[in-house]
């Protein structure tokens, strides 16, 4: 199942796309919907269903890499079933920013508290769902490490066509290298400004033998002003 | 490199660019905020000391004379004998009633005092005051307790040889008396050789080996003696005429004046906003290379290594149109469109 079309499909769907349906919500950032859109159709050659958004530190921007994605995904393609599946579980975000409770999420599944249908939370985007990290644990890497988490996987790759994975970071945790091997392509999120350049090789090399597909420079902003940078050649 | 510098640069401007504009500013206003003063000088014709000739100052032999008193009068401007002597009769002299304020004449003088070579021979004194009269009064009385103190020193000096010389003449006139008692009871004992002495003379009266040995004392003693003598005269001429030389080896040619008007020193009021520019520019450079030699974060596509891939370049995002925002607001605004807890502006929000 392929993760994404061509452009020209993309365009050919859109265009035969109801009213409605291309009006939902509009981004309240500029041209946001383009710049997710362009990375989604980057990964075209690639044939994974799932794809796991990893970074070397905390706060480089992997959810809101997955929930761009997701979102990007799901608008121009309503008839793929997403989900982002929340597994920072140190640091989960989701059901808080969706305004949504904590549990079910993740874990509860992963503890066998509930069955995963249960714990998908729909969003105004028929065709994206979410599965939030749900119930603090004291101990979240050894769900991470357990059996059922790639089982957990495989279901969503069977009943979504886009899997999206929010990973921890991975110089934080080492679960990381897994999850990143249960997924078939890997996105590498790097901040600039925040991500130390000699960490990025630690961090890829914790990824040994998961499929990284590439970087993604997130933030990317120079603070020298354009005529200078045209002037020095920058 | 370049372009960590200038992305360092244009990261930290405020930072970077406040020594450069702050310190030279404080330091113009700080210099047009010091009064003007009055500049007093004196120009002091000095030759080199005339110390006695025994006292022989070798290491200043080479070294013109008013390099050499320069270099002894700001030694004594170093002590704080000399200050209370020298403000003794000035309006300075307040300072010296209160605890602490040595140190603060000591600031003055560092601050407000200058000697200047000018030639082999010609010593520029010169003061800054508020006071017209105050930085004449501290010129006059620098040269005068300067002069006063060569003075003393070379009396002292004097002193010492003349004493030093006196004991020795004592001494070897000492010796001299205890040699010839020696010889005249030699000759009481000896009448043979007292005779012979008298009539064939000294010669054939050596001829004793014993009255040849003390005869030979005899000598040597008159001639230590003498010898000694000698010095003692040569001191005591020294010193007279080194007392009357004091007139002529530091004499006040350019006597004591004033500005009318006062005035702030071009140094001041040149050097030190520039020395000022110098170093916060300096200081600002250091900032700069701090800030891009500390900054190991990726910051633009040459920061990664060669073979890396790159998927996408995303800009940074700006939400428009919240009322609340939060934290994290990049990330909700973008989860907005799936229905996220982000609120519009009332107006801007389009029906689902």
């Amino acid at each position: 199942m392929s993760l994404i079309r061509r452009p020209i499909e993309v365009l050919r769907e859109a265009e035969s796309r109801t009213e409605a349906q291309a009006q939902r919500r509009s981004w309240p950032i500029s041209g946001a919907e383009e710049l997710f859109r362009s990375l989604y159709t980057g990964f075209e050659t690639g044939q994974g269903t799932s794809l796991a958004v990893c970074s070397a530190v905390q706060g480089e921007g992997k959810t809101t890499m997955c929930l761009g994605l997701a979102t990007a995904i799901a608008q121009d393609l309503p008839d793929r079933r997403v989900v982002i599946v929340e597994t920072d579980l140190w640091r989960a975000v989701l059901a808080r920013d969706f305004g949504l409770p904590t549990a079910p999420g993740l874990v509860d599944c992963l503890l066998d508290r509930q069955p995963l249908a249960a714990a998908l939370r729909p969003t105004s985007l028929d065709n994206l769902s979410l599965l939030v990290a749900g119930s603090s644990v004291p101990s979240p890497q050894r769900l991470l490490r357990s059996a059922r988490m790639p089982e957990i996987l495989d279901t969503l790759r069977r009943t979504h066509d886009v899997v999206i994975v929010d990973t921890p970071a991975a110089l934080a945790h080492s679960e990381v290298g897994l999850l990143a091997r249960m997924v078939e392509e890997v996105v590498f999120v790097v901040r600039t400004g925040v991500t130390p350049a000699r960490e990025i090789g630690t961090a890829m090399s914790r990824l040994q033998g998961a499929n990284i597909r590439g970087i993604v420079i997130n933030d990317a902003r120079s603070a020298v002003p354009r005529a200078i940078r045209r002037f020095v050649r920058l | 490199m370049i372009e960590k510098m200038l992305e360092a640069f244009f990261r930290h401007w405020l930072l970077i660019l406040l020594p450069v504009i702050a310190i030279p500013l404080d330091v113009t206003a700080w210099v047009l905020s010091t009064p003007p003063q009055y500049e007093a000088q004196a120009g002091v014709w000095v030759e080199r000391p005339t110390y006695l000739a025994y006292s022989g100052d070798e290491l200043t032999r080479y070294l013109p004379p008013a390099m050499v008193q320069r270099n002894k009068l700001e030694e004594l401007m170093r002590t704080r004998s000399f200050i209370s002597d020298l403000v003794a009769g000035t309006a300075l002299n307040a300072y010296l009633t209160y605890p602490g304020g040595e140190t603060q004449l000591d600031q003055i003088f560092a601050r407000d005092f200058d000697t200047i070579q000018n030639g082999d021979h010609l010593l520029v004194i010169r003061f800054r005051a508020e006071s017209r009269d105050l930085a004449m009064q501290i010129v006059n009385a620098t040269v005068d307790q300067f002069r006063l103190r060569a003075s003393d020193d070379r009396r002292a000096q004097a002193q010492l040889a003349i004493s030093f010389y006196q004991a020795r003449v004592t001494d070897t006139e000492g010796v001299l008396a205890q040699a010839r008692s020696d010889q005249a009871k030699y000759l009481a004992t000896n009448p043979s050789i007292a005779q012979t002495l008298a009539r064939q003379g000294i010669e054939v009266a050596r001829l004793d080996p014993q009255f040849a040995e003390l005869q030979r004392r005899v000598e040597a003693a008159q001639h230590d003696a003498d010898g000694a003598q000698g010095y003692l005269q040569s001191a005591q001429l020294d010193v007279s005429a080194g007392v009357q030389s004091d007139t002529v080896s530091f004499k006040v040619v350019d006597a004591t004046g004033a500005s009318s008007t006062p005035s702030r020193q071009l140094k001041k009021v040149l050097v030190f906003p520039i020395a000022a520019l110098v170093g916060a520019v300096v200081l600002s450079a250091c900032l700069l290379l701090f800030f891009a030699l500390s900054d190991h974060s990726v910051r633009s596509l040459a920061d990664l290594a060669p073979d890396t891939v790159i998927l996408g370049v995303m800009p940074r995002l700006r939400a428009r149109n919240l009322t609340y925002a939060g934290t994290h607001l990049t990330r909700r605004a973008v989860g907005f469109v799936a229905g996220s807890a982000l609120a519009l502006r009332a107006g801007d929000r389009e029906s689902p």
